[in-house]
């Protein structure tokens, strides 16, 4: 692969699944449709709401590919788009903070996070040169930090009642999870950094 | 030291989770050996903890269910 330029879209590939950052045509009815479930939306302690296209337009044009990535998931084998990252990027001190939605719950619990997630880690520290990769789930999100620890990132802290619950007037743990390039080469061959 | 009736829970909370049957469920089962318990069955178990418990997890307790033992010790 060729060296790092500025702005330039993600467009990777693992074996299921083709990862690139959205562009407008991207906005659609299957998005709005997860973006208002609540078991889409519940565990990410954020309020269903529908949205529109010009919306969603907007939102992917915030992203610029260089310090804000919204990256889609999509299979490989139909296309279909199944939900996304977005990847904010600290360019100063070079971490990448990851958050995801896998929005069709037909392929919940089928290990797409963990194999897309490995595909952006190698590309992110590979490509983009990031020096660390943070997660930082609320403590609600029990699916997500299954995933982070059978991935083997490290938990480096809960945050106590960081962020306020969307269903209510009680606030909720933020726990943080990072991951080195060097525990993530150590991982890959199965030994410790 | 989880007492039987706790660890008995633990299988059928798993059980239901992983929609097996309870003598599927190993005693030394846990994320890393039990190849089904994936992340839809570890939100669907911890929903059922709490539910059994009438309240919710702290996060100690949440990132401390690595195992059918562990979740029999927040049982008992």
């Amino acid at each position: 692969m060729s060296g790092f330029r500025k702005n330039r879209p993600v467009d990777i590939s693992s074996a299921r699944f083709r990862l690139r950052s959205l562009e407008r045509t991207d906005a659609s009815a299957r998005w709005s449709a997860w973006a208002s479930d609540p078991d889409v939306m519940g565990p990410l302690n954020l309020v269903p709401t529908p949205l529109s296209v010009p919306g969603m337009q907007q939102y992917i044009a915030e992203h610029d590919n260089e310090s804000a990535y919204l990256v889609g998931i999509f299979l490989r084998s139909t296309g279909a788009h199944i939900g996304l990252y977005n990847i904010d990027c600290d360019l100063m001190h070079m971490v990448a903070n990851f958050s995801l939605m896998i929005g069709d719950k037909a392929h919940w619990g089928h290990g797409v996070v963990n194999e897309t997630r490995a595909a952006l880690l190698d590309h992110f520290f590979d490509y983009r040169k990031m020096e660390k990769a943070t997660g930082t789930p609320n403590a609600r999100n029990f699916s997500a930090i299954l995933n982070y620890k059978a991935q083997g990132w490290k938990l480096e802290g809960i945050l106590r009642q960081q962020v306020k619950s969307v269903t209510g007037s009680h606030r909720l743990d933020q726990l943080q999870f990072g991951m080195l390039p060097a525990d993530w080469r150590a991982l890959k061959q199965g030994t410790s950094a | 030291m989880s007492n039987q009736s706790s660890v008995d829970l633990a299988r059928k909370l798993l059980a239901e989770a992983m929609r097996v049957e309870l003598k599927d469920i190993a005693n030394e089962a846990s994320i890393e050996t039990t190849l089904n318990w994936d992340s839809l069955v570890h939100a669907q178990l911890m929903v059922a903890i709490e539910d059994h418990l009438g309240r919710e997890l702290t996060s100690d307790e949440v990132l401390s269910v690595e195992s059918l033992q562990d979740v029999a010790k927040l049982l008992s």
